[in-house]
């Protein structure tokens, strides 16, 4: 028996100073670069504690601080931090521990049925309740280090899938206890028992955090599939506007007599009004071919001009400049879907107003990245928290920028929004490489 | 409406100084027409205006000067804008340069040289405005960053250099020494400390992302997953560590969008 609560003694101190390690590298920077000396020196300090354990004996005054001291020194040599900040922290995460041990027992002892915590003296349901507990401290750790870090940098996937791993292992541990403690015949010993519930732990967690991870690879590629089914839809839509506008372009020249002739004519009768006011139609109108050959890429300049005939209609400003890289390794179907939306909303916020309708677009390199800039005036009032949409198809608009920040993370890009004097700015930054992904297109 | 692109602190800051400005166009009538637009755009600041009929009569009479703002028509005979404007690129690092054109096709190649914008014909006043109001937030950057003391003083046992900013790829700090990483590859080393360093150097250029580093921004090429990857062949990735993420992806923000 002596033997096995050895055993015993190494997991949980391991456990204990590995959840601790975690805690500081959540905190402070490690000091030192090669990952195996932070387990070599934690492995040290477990050694020495097991030699002080077992010569002095559990519980005793001197022997207590020694090992405090050392688990000091031990951190301060892995981490790099202030002594105090690292002492400060050790005490507070010893005294968490000391809750959730407490938090833990009382659990446990309501369980299994017995008022007093006797059945801690046994070495299997010790291994089985220092895990609990450790867990317990780890990962109210981890909730409030994410929490107080950014609230809304917390990735919900990460939490529901901490949740699942959690709620099956307790379960789990619950469930192999009462059958543990019911059976009274001395078959299964305390040591099979315990490492048959750490391998459960170890087998159900790894297989949890596998099957989650699959499903919300799946399901991201997925909605990745089924955004650019759709998009490819929008953009047969927009390559015929393309041609549309191509046929238009070949009649220009005919159309130029016609200008150059109305503006003489007035000129020559003296109307320089309706003159300028006719030359500006004419201007908005070649703003159209501007458009439509503004990029290399004919989706996108079909996409721009569509938009654009979209705009007129509504009377709405477009002032659109537009530089795309020659070759680059954005996918034009996700860049269709970044700007499709984007400019749909745009326009949408645009409508809401009676005058000073517009947007400026502007598409540049920067760094590595393609920078999408949207600007458009709206409506302050109308537009509620959050940018919720106001229209009625709330799930539309909503969805939009969604689908924006979707395409953007998949690449791992930049997506922010931002308001202010009625002015709505949407800046988008995708990195990319100068490969060439649309030659199909 | 007409004045809105007047920004009160701009005009403060440009007030004082004087522009030299470059209209370089074949056509005698646009030159006319930039300059009656320049004399709204910037009827509050002193300036001086260069006219040219010709890619190589500007690149001949401009020898000997230096412009903050030149225009350039795209479609000339000989030289075209294009081939104009990185002639005068070496002579003008920190001019920005317009270019003036018919077709958006040709500007594809232009933003190959820094610093340039372009407007496409035909010449609106509303256009106009826009590329004015743009124009006059980057001179005063520009002038502000002119203004900034831009070289580091190296001193150590055995050199003593000048290193320009711009041939700065990063910093990074050994024991107590800080080794500084160059553009051409090469690095010196000297003593000092990240503290007086970031005081020395400023925030707009330079960002800590790590204890043990400070990156120029205008090296970084992208930040991926606690990694910022570097322009050039010399180097490649920087890591990120976790206290300075924020300050990190505020300064690329700024970077990309401002």
């Amino acid at each position: 028996m002596l033997n096995f609560s050895i055993y015993t003694e190494i997991i949980l101190y391991l456990f204990e100073y590995i959840v601790l390690y975690y805690v500081f590298s959540n905190i402070f920077e490690r000091r030192l670069k090669k990952e195996y000396l932070n387990y070599v020196l934690i492995i040290g300090l477990i050694a020495i504690n097991l030699f002080i354990d077992h010569s002095v004996g559990l519980i005793s005054g001197p022997a207590m601080f020694i090992k405090m001291a050392l688990v000091f020194l031990t951190y301060y040599l892995i981490f790099n931090g202030v002594v105090i900040r690292i002492i400060v922290l050790a005490i507070v995460c010893f005294i968490a521990m000391g809750v959730s041990d407490y938090l833990a027992a009382i659990g446990l002892s309501s369980v299994i049925g017995t008022d007093n915590f006797s059945f801690i003296q046994d070495s299997g349901s010790r291994l089985v309740f220092g895990i609990i507990s450790k867990l317990i401290f780890l990962v109210t750790a981890h909730l409030l280090m994410t929490r107080f870090r950014d609230v809304r940098s917390m990735d919900p996937r990460k939490l529901y899938r901490i949740i699942l791993v959690l709620l099956i292992n307790i379960a789990f541990i619950v469930l192999a206890g009462e059958i543990y403690f019911k059976q009274t015949s001395a078959l299964v010993n305390d040591l099979y028992f315990a490492i048959g519930v750490l391998l459960g732990i170890v087998l159900i967690t790894l297989l949890v955090v596998k099957m989650t991870e699959s499903i919300i690879t799946y399901s991201m590629r997925e909605r990745d599939w089924q955004l650019q089914e759709e998009e490819y839809r929008r953009q047969i839509f927009y390559l015929n506007h393309i041609e549309d506008i191509n046929d238009q372009m070949k009649s220009i020249r005919h159309d130029f007599n016609h200008h150059i002739g109305c503006i003489y004519g007035m000129l020559e009768q003296g109307k320089i009004e309706p003159a300028k006011d006719y030359v500006a139609d004419v201007v908005e109108n070649a703003n159209l071919f501007n458009i439509a050959s503004s990029t290399e890429y004919p989706g996108i300049s079909g996409l721009l001009s569509s938009k654009y005939n979209v705009m007129i209609e509504h009377d709405i400003e477009f002032n659109c400049k537009v530089d795309l890289p020659e070759v680059m390794s954005i996918k034009i179907i996700d860049l269709s879907i970044v700007l499709g939306n984007a400019l749909d909303n745009a326009i949408e916020a645009c409508m809401d107003l009676h005058d000073q309708k517009s947007i400026d677009l502007n598409i540049y390199t920067e760094m590595d990245y393609v920078v999408i800039k949207i600007k458009n005036s709206f409506n302050e009032q109308r537009i509620k928290e959050n940018y919720r949409t106001t229209k009625d198809d709330a799930k539309n608009h909503g969805y939009g920028l969604k689908n924006i920040k979707f395409v953007v993370e998949k690449y791992d890009g930049i997506f922010k929004i931002n308001s202010k004097n009625g002015e709505f700015l949407l800046n988008v930054a995708i990195p990319y490489e100068t490969i060439n992904v649309n030659e199909n297109m | 409406m007409k004045q809105l692109y007047k920004d009160k602190n701009d005009s403060a800051l440009l007030g004082g100084s004087y522009l030299r400005i470059a209209i370089c166009d074949d056509e005698r009538k646009q030159i006319d027409i930039i300059k009656g637009y320049l004399s709204d755009a910037f009827s509050d600041i002193n300036y001086s205006v260069l006219e040219a009929q010709s890619g190589e009569e500007l690149i001949e009479i401009s020898k000997n000067e230096k412009f903050d703002l030149i225009f350039l028509d795209i479609e000339m005979k000989v030289l075209n804008g294009i081939e104009t404007g990185n002639v005068m690129r070496e002579n003008n690092p920190d001019a920005i340069i317009a270019f003036v054109t018919g077709f958006k096709d040709y500007a594809l190649q232009a933003y190959k040289i820094r610093a340039f914008d372009y407007i496409i014909k035909p010449l609106t006043q509303k256009k106009f405005d826009a590329f004015a109001r743009d124009a006059r937030k980057r001179l005063v950057e520009i002038r502000f960053r002119k203004e900034k003391n831009s070289k580091l003083l190296v001193k150590s046992r055995s050199v003593t250099a000048e290193v320009p900013f711009n041939e700065i790829v990063y910093f990074e700090k050994s024991g107590h020494q800080i080794i500084v990483h160059m553009t051409n590859g090469e690095n010196v080393a000297y003593y000092d400390s990240f503290k007086e360093l970031k005081k020395t150097v400023g925030e707009e250029m330079f960002v800590q992302c790590h204890q043990g580093y400070i990156v120029s921004l205008d090296q970084v090429a992208s930040y991926r997953d606690k990694v910022i990857s570097l322009r050039g062949e010399f180097y490649h990735d920087i890591p990120v560590s976790k206290a300075y993420i924020k300050p990190v992806k505020a300064a690329i923000e700024r970077r990309l969008f401002d």
